[in-house]
């Protein structure tokens, strides 16, 4: 399910300094910590989302984690390592606490007093797409037997059969923000139960 | 940043902000992560504090209060107020808890040294006072010195004041003590100090409360002196058998130098044993009589300006009271602590199973 992100026709001067410098700068500048989330927020998203398998899941973790690396960014010391290591290890201790409780943390951006934002119908797909399902399409089949009926049938019309969302509202006679969320709890779940059984979805190298 | 996802721009918009906000409150303020830093260590005090606190009120109410952790210490210092003080049952002696009864403790232990006193004669030097301590066999003495004395001040009525001035002196004179010295004002109000024997005190203090038409403040306070007494006895022994030795030296000396070296050694150690016997002479007196200071006042007459006077605060005696308020304070929180650890660790157990139970069925 490959998807193509569109470009946004925005001018904007690239800074040419590196993460680590960024990282640095940030701390005195806090508006150059931006440019360090327009870089890699949407590798973060990625990184998110083929582990949770659930693009609301994981559109938070990367709110959150950006948010706890941005009020931590003065922690950070250049150690001669790519600054983007130091954010990667922030995501990581966020997926670690969301993989053991199960809900994501709102403490930093509630400290930074960052709005609580739900994620837009059409991000679903959008973060979907950014999720290679093929790989553990079989995993999945397996481990969605420990799912809700529910649950169950939303994730086998979206994941396995691939339809949209609208199609798969139609099946279950629902809406189709009731489909998402369908669809967002059993992936949710469906992750746990992989993460719990040692099968991690994502086998991308990270940054 | 190229994308598509909606959320991502939102939250681009979002973390504009934030650092808008922080830039704009960052000048002169201290930097995020130490001011959070800062904040979580003002947390762990906060709490920290609190358990202490409540540890220190466990302690003290398992502690019986006040009255039950002064019962773990010697409390030299007792002050009676006014109100519904004056019962007379005279028990100013309570003060002086859990020492020795201050009637045999005050009694002149008549040692050796005294009888040494008079006697300049190098060869009346018997130590005895140890061979006397040690002849008491199988009873056993009480030893202990302690300096007894207090102040009282006492309302009389109205042309009450040369009645009770007299009563003071029956009192002081039946009690086998004297008044050693008197300050009146205008025959209204005045100030007395008796010297009563120690062993009669508490029985001269009930007596002036009962002169008393209303008792305005009473103080009564006991020094151990035993451990000083105790060294000085020490000193002594070692100066008279020091004496004896110089003694025979001089009685062997052949030349004139050694004679007159030997006398000059002999003399200063006579001086240093009379200094210490004058000291020990003096805490006898201290321990066999007692001072017990009387403001007597009618109704009606202005406040004595000399009564402030007649006894200064000992500044001693008040650090004494705030370490010992310190201690009870220390002892209070342990004796809590003891208590709140308990639960604590229990509560620490209750809150990880409640954890595990919640993540499980997270995961379930």
């Amino acid at each position: 399910m490959e998807h193509h992100i569109g470009a946004r026709n925005r001018r904007r001067v690239e800074d040419q300094r590196s993460d680590s410098e960024l990282l640095t700068a940030s701390a005195a500048e806090p508006g150059v910590f931006t440019e360090l989330y327009r870089r890699h927020a949407e590798d973060l998203l990625r990184y998110f989302a083929r582990r949770t398998l659930d693009p609301e899941a994981a559109a938070e973790l990367t709110a959150e984690t950006f948010a706890q690396a941005f009020a931590s960014r003065t922690t950070y010391r250049d150690t001669g390592a790519n600054g983007v290591a130091w954010i990667y290890g922030v995501a990581r201790h966020q997926l670690g606490r969301f993989f053991r409780s199960g809900r994501v943390d709102r403490a930093a951006r509630r400290r930074l007093g960052m709005p609580e934002r739900d994620l837009p119908p059409e991000d679903y797909e959008r973060i979907e797409d950014l999720v290679d399902f093929g790989p553990i399409r079989g995993a999945i089949a397996e481990a969605m037997e420990t799912l809700r009926e529910d649950h169950r049938e939303a994730l086998r019309f979206r994941v396995i059969e691939e339809l949209s969302y609208a199609e798969v509202a139609r099946r279950l006679s629902c809406s189709e923000a009731n489909a998402r969320q369908r669809v967002s709890r059993g992936l949710r779940r469906l992750a746990l139960v992989l993460q719990e059984q040692g099968l991690h979805p994502a086998v991308e190298k990270e940054s | 940043m190229n994308t598509d996802i909606e959320y991502l721009q939102q939250l681009e918009t979002d973390l504009k902000d934030a650092a808008a906000r922080e830039a704009s409150g960052l000048k002169g303020a201290a930097t995020p992560a130490r001011h959070r830093t800062g904040q979580m260590w003002m947390k762990v005090a906060g709490v920290a504090a609190a358990f202490i606190v409540v540890a220190g009120a466990i302690g003290f109410v398992a502690g019986g209060g006040s009255d039950g952790m002064r019962l773990a210490s010697r409390d030299p210092f007792h002050e009676v107020g006014d109100a519904g003080a004056s019962d007379g049952s005279g028990d100013g002696g309570s003060g002086v808890a859990p020492g020795p009864a201050p009637q045999a403790s005050a009694a002149p232990t008549t040692d050796g040294e005294e009888a040494a006193v008079g006697g300049s004669d190098y060869l009346v030097d018997v130590d005895n006072s140890v061979g006397r301590q040690g002849a008491a066999g199988g009873q056993q003495q009480d030893l202990s010195k302690i300096v007894r004395d207090g102040r009282i001040g006492i309302v009389v009525p109205d042309d009450g004041f040369g009645e009770a001035v007299g009563d003071l002196t029956f009192i002081a004179e039946q009690h086998g003590g004297f008044i050693l010295s008197s300050d009146t004002q205008n025959d209204l109000s005045g100030t007395f100090v008796l010297r009563i024997p120690a062993r009669r005190f508490d029985r001269a203090l009930a007596d002036v409360r009962g002169l008393a038409f209303r008792v305005r403040f009473q103080q009564t306070r006991g020094d151990d002196v035993t451990a000083e007494f105790i060294d000085y006895q020490a000193r002594l022994r070692i100066l008279r058998a020091q004496r004896a030795l110089l003694f025979d030296l001089f009685q062997q000396a052949d030349t004139t130098e050694e004679i007159l070296r030997m006398a000059g050694q002999l003399d200063d150690v006579r001086l240093r044993i009379e200094q210490i016997q004058g000291q020990l002479r003096f805490i006898n007196d201290q321990v066999s009589e007692s001072t017990l200071r009387v403001s007597i006042q009618e109704r009606n007459a202005p406040e004595t300006v000399t009564e402030t006077g007649v006894d200064n605060p000992d500044l001693g005696s008040f650090i004494d009271l705030a370490v010992q308020g310190f201690l009870r304070i220390v002892g209070a929180v342990i004796v809590g602590l003891g208590y709140l650890i308990p639960f604590t660790v229990l509560g620490a157990l209750v809150w990880v199973a409640v954890r595990l139970f919640r993540r499980r069925r997270a995961t379930a």
